[in-house]
């Protein structure tokens, strides 16, 4: 019965039409709120409250005055945070694809007992740690400093079960060609296994960068300096003082999105393929 | 000797490429752990031990677990934790409808030309209802044209163009997008509002000419969460009769269908409501006693049989219980609504006691349609065998019995999955939205257990404390997980 | 790959020396002292003076370039506390209270080196001593402060014909005008937009009521929250009617369908009073630095809150404190030498940012304002000498933490929305304040120590209360009962009367 309707072109043709009608509604909920964010930062001020959501004249000036707001270092955010998220994304996937290296690819005693140890603390609340970290953090003298923010994230449980997961399924005669030809264990991870897993970097370091250009709590109660501070709680500050201000802070906004975007539109296809990888087999 | 050498060595090169995360690891999970252990059974005050003073840490056994039960505000925090979690099957459920859209078929052979005739036509609507100066506002246009570049662009590209849009609000969701809706929700001059306001002055007239019968509906409507807490038992005992349903699940059931009825006597004002729902529970409770142990069943089970089953239908039944409570209070109070000079007055979201949290369950709503659960389930479906499909239509199955029969039972593997992942970030959820939106309030109603120890140990400076309830969190999160683990599982492998 | 991780790790380590190179510690070459402060323009004025300040008394680089930098920290970060503890605050933090923080250890004893530098206690208004000082030591001192009065729109008096305010009335008296105007300017329209006072649903309302019948939230040594009387649930229920019966004032509902430009300094409630709907506005001075901007230009006169016999108001002060760990302790000390300058007082007066810190500098500057804004006439005098004598800051007990709830707010929301009556309002304020400073004793040792002290002098103030003797004044810390004992000659002051 049902296969019958199916067969007729016209039938066809309007069921598609009003599934593209459903997913393009769909589609525009969710990029409504992005449009007045960027046709409000395009405002003057005394227009933000108007009922239309188009400014009368556009006002790209917006975008530069943001940056030339006193007290808004808000390109020394923009750049802290592109340049702390890069140091914890190249540390964390180093040291993550070393361990799910010694996890996957190595035969020792013990092993699957530490990598269960690993996975296990995945489960703690980070808040848990936290309190504690933050002690640490002052004995070491590392408060309001960028390393205070990097080397706590260098290190994770979630990369390297990530890396694991991928390496695992990399046949294991590479390994043993490898081991014909003389390579040493270092020279097997560096020249075969790593340009093997190059998808699962690239994952890694997607999640790693955004997660880590995302993170609020951290860098809330570390950074004291306003020079230091990251874009999430530069953001905040923003809001808290300049707040009113609704044209200027949507253009912040606009442009705090941007880096997630543009990752978000050249990564999609790997992006994509690493959920299900993280996902599926969790 | 010489294999004891070698696993040596073995353990050696292991450890070394180990070495670097295992370091970090150490020093920041498991050092942490320990002391936050230690910590909560400490009186670790900031007052007392900072940079400036340092007097001794005193152990303090379980006092900081007792003040926190005795914490009046706690329970509160608590309550707002689960309630803000309402949110999750209702993006669940979205995210594997989109997936569900999107993953149906795309290949039309005429589909591009056809549809994007179609666009250009409606496109070319827009362009001369303007010029005809049909009355057509600078918004409907803008509106107007974004759904019609929506719908060109996806009728062009397809599945990824959707998927992309979809996924958009989750993966830019942080700071930026909080803030963002902060400004969409200010009541006076939001763009929300502005929106609902001529909606809402229409609907004065309507809401005053129900008036006169506010009381009747707001009762039909608690009449009818009666109803459905009755329907609801009587199917649990009849399932149960039937060996459908063990005696866990029975119990489980029955607690959260009463759920309803029971903080209906919180949250509902009438008189009658403090006789009635008592009366109505305890009949409710003593037919079930009555059956589970006067009762022989036919077919018996195990204990815990059909337990996921069992809590999925319980749980819609208890939202649904919800809403009609929710509805009710509102008829109820309609005439102090209507009442206002100015008719209906929108909803101050984020600055109302009592919208901040739906306000937020909507904002995360919007957020989840398009997330990761949401590619899960694109990967589940695109799993699931298509001569099933085959068979349930050979068999005559109807579109909802395919989608009941074949792919639920299907995805149940990935809803798992999802349900646990998204109960954890549930539970420990909720503290950049109230630092970014409400810092916690109106009146500690947006205040979840994170932004709880946030106050308490980064603001306040009680660190033992702020440990103790962290520790309480995961414990929570454990044992829910545990829950969803031992039950789940089964449930998946039926 | 080793291409890549080569490249990546140059890449990496050039943007880490350049992010170090630009650091802020690192753009000038003179010493940088931060001050944590609100994000008012004004602040930025106020910090180039200072960097003149330096020039002018020789605090000054070889090329007569200020050898010292003050920056702005604006964000409200409520990390503030445990970043103070942690030996990283602002070299200067505004805070409200001093003893939020001076007793864990943060604040310096500045005493001496005020007394000897020009910025001891007695420059200053002895209403915020007990905000700048703890058992009686100095700790902070003023950058600006405030007496919220009531700010009245003369010009709408008049288009009504009705008589301008008094400086003092009793309740009743403001009630009576108050239905008077509401009844003129709403005369005609469907809804009510129109109101005497902007929300009266606030604890800085109902505080001086009521104590201007003799009773505080808390007790003489604020060891214990005493709010549960009569007087307090009249106070409650005087606000109610005002809202819900005479609609004098706007409710919550109102406030929240009122359409105003809320952008700018001070929010709606300024725009919706120079624009006629509010006849009044509990603001203090600096409220003018955003009634001189608007075009339209408005008289002005100014009122107390409508009270009872004991005329009190409330005094805010912004608190610069000095942080214990500071690199810079010369610079420190000539920010507050600033803050009690001339050239800081004449700004605050002109500009209006609040009361001055030292009100005796600019006394003769005071009194020409009056002709240089002739309409804001003689409100200036008006504020600041009341700042001076009937003004009481609010009660706030050493025992509560930084960032305890406003609960006097919050009951009366509670009382409003119809959750709790007016007593049980009452009573629900002194509960929770009373477990506040429960919990506060249960966390610290030494607080409980210090409580216990304070609760054995409370014990002995009731019983002279009992015997009719009259209270020695250093026995109580609750700056409002020695205002109103001193007042009602119950109390006995010592030889060195006036060193609270």
């Amino acid at each position: 019965m049902a296969t019958k309707k199916k067969n007729t072109t016209g039938a066809r043709l309007t069921r598609t039409t009003l599934l593209h009608i459903g997913l393009s509604l769909i589609a525009l909920m969710m990029i409504l709120p992005f449009t007045w964010m960027i046709l409000t930062s395009l405002k003057l001020l005394e227009e933000v409250e108007f009922d239309s959501w188009i400014p009368t004249v556009f006002q790209w000036r917006n975008y530069p005055d943001v940056f030339r707001m006193r007290g808004i270092e808000f390109g020394r955010w923009y750049w802290n945070s592109i340049f702390v998220a890069s140091w914890v994304t190249f540390l964390q996937v180093f040291t993550s694809s070393l361990a799910a290296f010694s996890f996957s690819r190595l035969e020792w005693k013990g092993r699957d007992r530490v990598f269960f140890m690993y996975l296990s603390t995945m489960m703690l609340p980070g808040l848990v740690m936290m309190i504690p970290n933050y002690q640490n953090m002052i004995r070491l003298g590392l408060v309001n400093s960028y390393l205070g923010l990097i080397i706590p994230s260098a290190f994770s449980a979630f990369g390297t079960f990530l890396m694991r997961q991928f390496m695992m399924n990399i046949p294991k005669s590479l390994d043993e060609a490898a081991e014909i030809d003389g390579a040493s264990k270092w020279q097997l991870y560096w020249e075969i296994i790593l340009p093997l897993a190059r998808p699962a970097m690239i994952t890694l370091t997607i999640f790693t960068f955004i997660g880590n250009y995302n993170s609020m709590f951290w860098p809330l109660v570390m950074m004291k300096s306003p020079d230091k501070y990251t874009l999430p709680i530069g953001m905040l500050a923003f809001q808290s003082s300049q707040g009113q201000q609704t044209n200027l802070l949507m253009a912040a906004v606009a442009m705090s999105v941007l880096p997630m975007i543009i990752i978000f539109i050249l990564m999609q296809k790997q992006l994509v393929k690493g959920i299900m990888l993280g996902g599926v087999k969790g | 000797m010489k294999s004891n050498k070698r696993q040596l060595k073995n353990v050696c090169t292991g450890m070394a490429f180990l070495l670097p995360n295992l370091l970090g690891f150490l020093a920041f999970t498991m050092l942490p752990l320990v002391m936050s252990i230690y910590m909560a059974f400490t009186d670790w005050n900031l007052e007392m031990h900072n940079y400036f003073r340092a007097e001794p840490i005193r152990f303090v056994g379980f006092r900081n677990f007792a003040q926190l039960f005795s914490d009046p505000d706690f329970g509160r925090y608590l309550g707002n934790t689960f309630f803000l979690m309402i949110g999750i099957p209702f993006g669940v459920a979205a995210s594997l409808g989109s997936a569900i859209l999107l993953s149906l078929e795309f290949r039309g052979t005429r589909r591009f030309w056809g549809l994007s005739i179609l666009t250009a036509l409606m496109l070319g609507g827009c362009v001369i209802l303007t010029l005809a100066g049909m009355g057509a506002t600078a918004m409907t246009m803008l509106m107007a044209s974004l759904f019609g570049s929506v719908f060109f662009i996806g009728s062009i590209g397809g599945r990824t163009v959707y998927r992309t849009l979809f996924y958009f609000p989750h993966f830019t969701s942080g700071v930026a997008t909080f803030i963002l809706w902060k400004k969409l929700y200010a009541p006076e001059n939001g763009p929300i509002n502005n929106a609902l306001r001529p909606v809402f002055s229409a609907l004065t007239p309507v809401a005053e000419s129900l008036l006169p019968f506010a009381d009747g509906i707001a009762t039909v409507l608690l009449g009818l969460m009666m109803a459905l807490y009755v329907v609801m038992v009587f199917r649990k005992m009849r399932r149960w009769e039937d060996g459908e349903c063990g005696h866990v699940s029975a119990v489980l059931g029955m607690v959260v269908l009463s759920a309803p009825p029971a903080l209906s006597l919180l949250w509902v004002d009438a008189p009658w409501v403090r006789v009635a729902m008592p009366v109505l529970l305890a009949i409710g409770w003593l037919w079930f006693a009555w059956h589970i142990f006067g009762m022989k069943r036919i077919y018996n089970c195990v204990l815990d049989y059909k337990i996921g089953d069992s809590t999925i239908v319980d749980g819609v039944a208890l939202v649904a219980g919800f809403a009609l409570i929710g509805l009710a209070n509102v008829a109820w109070n309609l005439p102090d609504l209507v009442g206002q000079p100015e008719g209906l007055p929108l909803p101050k979201w984020i600055a109302d006691y009592y919208w901040a949290k739906p306000s937020i369950i909507f904002m995360g709503f919007w957020a989840a349609v398009g997330s990761n659960n949401m590619l899960l389930y694109l990967a589940g479906l695109s799993g699931v065998p298509q001569d099933l499909y085959e068979a349930a239509d050979i068999d005559g199955a109807s579109r909802w019995q395919r989608f009941w029969h074949v792919t639920w039972p299907q995805l149940a593997n990935v809803t798992f999955f999802i349900m646990v992942m998204a109960i954890i970030g549930g539970i420990q959820g909720g503290f950049e939205m109230a630092r970014v939106m409400t810092n916690g309030g109106p009146a500690g109603s947006t205040t979840t257990l994170s932004y709880y120890i946030y106050t308490q140990g980064f603001a306040t400076g009680r660190l033992g404390y702020a440990s103790a309830v962290a520790w309480l969190l995961f414990l929570l999160m454990f044992v829910v997980t545990m829950f969803n683990w031992k039950f789940g599982n089964r449930y998946t492998n039926e | 790959m080793k291409k890549i991780f080569i490249f990546l790790l140059t890449v990496l380590i050039t943007a880490s020396i350049y992010t170090y190179l630009t650091g802020a510690s690192k753009r000038t070459d003179v010493p940088v002292i931060s001050w944590k402060s609100d994000a008012n323009p004004q602040r930025y004025e106020q910090i180039d003076m200072y960097h003149k300040f330096l020039q002018k008394n020789g605090v000054v680089k070889e090329d007569g370039s200020p050898r010292g930098q003050l920056v702005l920290d604006t964000a409200s970060n409520q990390s503030t506390l445990i970043q103070a503890v942690s030996g990283m605050a602002g070299d200067i933090f505004d805070c409200f209270a001093v003893t939020d923080y001076a007793a864990m250890g943060v604040g310096v004893d500045i005493t001496e080196q005020a007394n000897r530098n020009g910025y001891g206690l007695n420059t200053t208004y002895e209403g915020m001593w007990s905000q700048l000082s703890l058992a009686g030591r100095q700790y902070a001192y003023p950058c600006n402060g405030a007496v919220p009065a009531l700010w009245v729109n003369v010009d709408t008096f008049k288009k009504y014909d009705l008589p301008v305010p008094p400086q003092e009335w009793t309740p009743e008296e403001f009630e009576e005008l108050g239905k008077r105007f509401v009844k003129l300017a709403n005369a005609g329209s469907r809804r009510q937009l129109c109101f005497f006072v902007p929300s009266v649903e606030s604890s800085s309302f109902a505080m001086p009521i009521l104590r201007s019948m003799g009773k505080d939230v808390y007790n003489e040594t604020m060891t214990r929250s005493v709010a549960n009387t009569p007087e307090l649930a009249k106070v409650f229920e005087l606000l109610y009617k005002w809202t819900y019966e005479d609609r004098i004032a706007p409710t919550a509902a109102d406030v929240a369908s009122m359409n105003a430009d809320a952008t700018g300094y001070g929010g709606a409630n300024f725009s919706n009073f120079l624009q006629g709907r509010y006849a009044m506005i509990v603001t203090g001075r600096y409220g003018l630095i955003r009634f001189r901007e608007f075009e339209r230009q408005v008289t002005f006169s100014l009122s107390q809150l409508p009270m009872y016999d004991f005329k009190n108001l409330l005094i805010t002060v912004r608190a610069a404190m000095p942080y214990g760990r500071t690199k810079s302790p010369e610079l420190v000390d000539m920010f507050l030498r600033y803050l009690a300058s001339y050239e800081y007082n004449k700004y605050i007066i002109d500009f209006a940012d609040g009361l001055p810190p030292n009100p005796h500098i600019v006394k003769e500057d005071l009194l020409q304002l009056k002709d240089k804004y002739p309409r804001e006439g003689i409100t200036h005098e008006l504020e600041i000498g009341w700042a001076q004598t009937i003004a009481i800051p609010e009660s706030r007990p050493r025992y509560l933490k930084a960032g305890t709830p406003n609960w006097l707010g919050n009951s009366i929301s509670e009382f409003f929305n119809g959750r709790k009556s007016a007593q049980e309002a009452a009573e629900y304020v002194e509960y929770r304040y009373n477990l506040e400073i429960d919990t506060a004793c249960e966390a610290n040792p030494a607080t409980r120590a210090d409580w216990e002290e304070q609760m054995a002098v409370q014990t002995r103030i009731d019983e002279y209360k009992a015997a009719g003797k009259k209270i020695p004044v250093e026995w109580i810390s609750n700056p409002f009962y020695i205002r109103y004992y001193r007042k009602m000659g119950m109390l006995a002051e010592t030889t060195t009367a006036g060193a609270r």
